[in-house]
């Protein structure tokens, strides 16, 4: 019970008591920063620009999404349940790939004057800077979280509930319309209101192709970055009120679409498991499948081999001569193996923590009713908190140095800005979610029974949960250790906000370079981190396929 | 010759390297109803749903009331073979209500008054007042009623049923065969009914097919399967059944086991056979085979026995007031039996 103790207390310090430093210098002196920065056209202009790329985000990805999880999951467009399988895995790529990865990829190939797609065309006719192009780029990374939302409720629907309908007398659009889209429609919308939410906490993907657009183009995240930027009291406070503006904006946007998602929830339990008979497409068959190939070659393919191409490319002026070149520089260079080192030792220490502590949360969860319910409310819900206004709040919360002095002697001092801690609190705090429910998930299927047999038959409440639980719940909470350590890995959001000059990790490294405007360098460190992203998400699939089995 | 209301011509479906139905054939005259009862994996619901349009068959030829719905040359798909399935998970659609549920199919053919026979065909189910209600606030019995009633509604040639009792319990399905069959006579409507309950099979059909292997082993009228089954495997499959060996005909209709002489129908001409004795065809005697009482369990209505004879095991129906224990030596008598080829092993 003292863990749990324990982790109570780590949660009110490093994150409740962040999100309230944010309320408090927001709504300090009567609220002067919060109504200063509400009367800010700038502001307005920030906020407006969100909405509407949360907006267009959202009404592209969705039936995008949508409608290749049809494909995929319900047509004929398939040679073989292989080529099936793989199709659904290379769909969902995007999400092991941070989003700003894309957008530099994209800024290379469509920048408006010397980007690769008119230089190709010898005429500038695409201009990827600006809103536009940070939509297509958001749709391409947020569409796979419909396409798996709506896979799964496909795939758990009873699958007599479309046969009843064409026995009824209804064609396969009829059965499209009539049954099968009222029936995902509860998933699509949670999928929607995640898309939304996303694309509002978007920080890099809108920085990389809005600040430097022209006219520059401002949303909320990158409006808050600026202040931090510009430094002072008085602009944190105003990031802290712009803050609140954005958490109560991605806030209400969440309880929306899950009223959305609830008021008809259609949870059907697929009485006998036969396999839905597929939709056969007859001729539009090559049409779908010429159209899948050119779209997983668009949105996913070229982004990724021009990232790599560019980091091979001689010079800029001759992009068919590859050398090795910028690789030698850029892995000679110290602080890029600083970097990744900081990001892998990040990466494998957040992942362990939250494992640890998610099981922890999870067992307390169960065990104690209402204290359980509490403590996994504070773990889960940071994960719903835009990464920007977590950070404000760390910054706010931890810029002195605290002391704990015990009788005059023993001292313990908690200061952590510009260290690895500090990046551990944030990830941690805003990770925690995946801990606690791979956890919970996995205590829930634990019949009390297991535990309980190992008490009768002689074993103490500690050695029953080491000989029972643990063994069972070992690989649940290896997967939350992967399923955490994937994205911290090439964390950006919240790295470029709290990082210090010596704990530069592989995103913010990625971040100056782009920024200082050296691509090929920036290729270089951006290949490492796809590559390292890739092998990790193949591990974590492999990882999961052997749990269900 | 009467009408005919669905014929299937030999019927073959894999799955891969699994033959899952092999050659079947059967016909149904227009208004019968036919259970396909077997066990589970014996291709009986592939078949069915080849009917239904569900399946693709490798090959073989499906007739519903005189017209061709698959062959060679014809594929019509689900919606056009005029059917009304009901399903073993009900397949109510939950973002519909009861009425709308009904009057989905006649929507589809344009049919103006959907609503108004919709209603009626609820009532018909004995839903009368229902229409507005919506699926989860609906008992299973209930929600299987509104299936009944949306594959009744448009007036289909065929009415297909698969499992459609097997999730409900034991009473409701005793109740619900019994509203099944009386429904489908009084429309008259030709159906074929999936099964592997023996007892749901005999009640709801007018014609029982034993499907073994991807084939019919058997069809006829349920008295018909239960006393003559055409093989061993059915006679098996069909209620329980014990076999003894070391038997001799000795005559026409009769045979002798251990001695003893007793009336046999016979399902072969074969001259090494075995005998299969129901257990309600065995009644203990003063004078008979002699044997020793393995297990007696007391059922309630009956007491069922297992004697060990040197013939083999005999399973036993008597009253339950019949004071036998296991361990006791007795004497059985047996009043008919059927004379089966003697399976090679």
């Amino acid at each position: 019970m003292s863990i749990g103790v324990g982790a109570t207390a780590a949660l009110l310090l490093f994150a409740v008591w962040p999100l309230a430093a944010v309320l408090r210098t927001a709504l300090a002196d009567g609220g002067a920063p919060l109504l200063a920065e509400l009367a800010e056209p700038g502001a307005h202009e920030a906020w407006f620009n969100t909405l509407v790329l949360a907006g267009w985000v959202t009404g592209l990805a969705v039936p995008l999404g949508a409608t290749l999880a049809w494909v995929v999951e319900r047509t004929d467009a398939f040679v073989s349940e292989r080529t099936r399988g793989a199709t659904g895995a290379l769909l969902t790529l995007p999400l092991a790939v941070p989003p700003y990865l894309l957008a530099m990829a994209w800024a290379l190939l469509g920048n408006g004057r010397n980007g690769l797609l008119n230089r190709i065309a010898s005429a500038p006719w695409v201009d990827l800077y600006g809103l536009d192009g940070i939509v297509l780029v958001l749709v391409t990374a947020s569409y796979p979280f419909v396409l798996l939302a709506v896979r799964a409720s496909l795939s758990r629907a009873d699958p007599a509930l479309e046969e009843a309908a064409r026995t009824a007398g209804a064609g396969p659009v009829r059965v499209l319309i009539d049954v099968t889209i009222p029936l995902v429609l509860p998933s699509m919308a949670a999928a929607a209101g995640l898309v939304f939410v996303f694309a509002t906490a978007a920080f890099g993907v809108p920085y990389l192709l809005g600040s430097v657009a022209s006219p520059p183009v401002y949303f909320l995240t990158t409006r808050i970055f600026r202040y931090t930027t510009l430094g002072g009291e008085d602009m944190l406070a105003r990031a802290a009120a712009l803050a609140i503006v954005l958490l109560a904006t991605s806030g209400l946007a969440q309880a929306a679409s899950s009223w959305l998602a609830k008021r008809r929830s259609t949870v059907q339990v697929s009485g006998k498991s036969s396999r839905p008979s597929l939709v056969r497409l007859g001729p539009l068959r090559f049409f779908v499948r010429a159209g899948l190939a050119l779209f997983a070659l668009t949105a996913i393919v070229l982004p990724l081999s021009t990232i790599a191409w560019t980091s091979l490319a001689k010079s800029f002026a001759e992009p068919g001569t590859l050398s090795f070149v910028h690789w030698n520089n850029v892995l000679a260079r110290e602080e890029t193996l600083g970097a990744f080192v900081h990001s892998i030792v990040l990466a494998l220490l957040t992942g362990a923590l939250v494992a640890v502590l998610g099981l922890v949360v999870a067992r307390m969860a169960k065990v104690t009713r209402r204290a359980g319910a509490v403590v996994s409310f504070l773990a889960s819900a940071p994960y719903a908190v835009p990464g920007t206004v977590l950070a404000i709040g760390l910054l706010l919360a931890f810029s002195l140095e605290y002391r704990v002095i015990v009788a005059d002697r023993v001292t313990f001092a908690l200061y952590l800005p510009g260290t690895l801690g500090l990046l551990i609190v944030a990830y941690g705090v805003k990770y925690l979610a995946f801990g606690v429910r791979g956890a919970r998930a996995a205590l829930d299927q634990i019949h009390p029974s297991l535990e309980e047999a190992a008490r009768t038959s002689g074993a103490g409440p500690l050695r029953g949960t080491v000989d029972v639980l643990l063994p069972l719940v070992s690989p649940a909470v290896l997967a939350a250790f992967v399923v955490v350590a994937l994205p911290c890995l090439s964390e950006l959001t919240m790295s470029v906000l709290l990082f210090g000059a010596h704990t530069q990790t592989a995103g913010t490294l990625l971040f100056e370079l782009q920024s200082y405007a050296d691509p090929p360098a920036a290729s270089v460190v951006a290949t490492l981190v796809v590559g390292i992203a890739l092998v990790g998400d193949f591990l974590s699939r492999r990882l999961s396929r052997r749990r269900t089995t | 010759m009467s009408e005919s209301g669905l014929e299937l011509r030999a019927i073959h479906k894999r799955f891969g390297d699994n033959h899952v139905v092999r050659g079947l054939e059967i016909a149904l005259e227009a208004g019968e109803i036919v259970a396909l009862l077997g066990p589970s994996g014996c291709g009986k619901t592939t078949a069915l749903r080849m009917v239904a349009g569900l399946e693709t068959p490798d090959s073989g030829t499906i007739t519903i009331a005189g017209q061709t719905v698959k062959s060679d040359a014809v594929d019509l798909p689900p919606e056009a073979r005029r059917i009304g399935m009901v399903f073993q998970s009900y397949a109510v659609w939950p973002h519909k209500n009861v009425r709308d549920n009904v009057a989905y199919p006649l929507k589809l053919a344009k049919n103006g008054d959907a609503g108004a026979r919709a209603d009626r065909t609820l009532e018909l189910v004995r839903l009368g007042g229902m229409g507005d209600r919506f699926p989860d606030t609906l008992s299973g019995g209930q929600q299987q009623r509104v299936a009944l009633a949306r594959a009744l509604v448009a007036e289909p040639k065929l009415l297909l049923f698969d499992e459609p009792l097997s999730n409900l319990d034991a009473k409701l399905r005793e109740e619900m065969r019994h509203e099944i069959r009386v429904l489908a006579k009084q429309v008259g409507i030709t159906s074929l009914y999936v099964t592997h309950d023996q007892p749901e099979a005999f009640a709801v059909s007018d014609r029982v097919a034993v499907v073994l292997d991807g084939v019919i082993a058997q069809v006829a009228p349920p008295r018909e399967i239960y006393a003559e089954p055409a093989s061993l495997a059915v006679a098996k499959f069909v209620g329980r059944l014990s076999i003894l060996e070391g038997v001799e005909r000795t005559g026409e209709g009769r045979a002798r086991v251990q001695g003893f002489e007793l009336p046999v129908t016979s399902a072969t001409d074969a001259q090494s056979v075995v005998l299969g004795v129901r257990p309600e065809d065995v009644r203990l005697a003063d004078g008979g085979i002699e044997g020793r009482v393995t297990r007696a369990t007391f059922l309630g209505e009956r007491t069922e026995l297992e004697i060990e004879t040197l013939a083999g095991t005999l399973r036993a129906d008597v009253g339950r007031s019949t004071p036998v224990h296991g361990g006791g030596t007795v004497h059985v008598a047996l009043d008919g039996g059927r004379l089966y080829a003697t399976p090679s092993h």
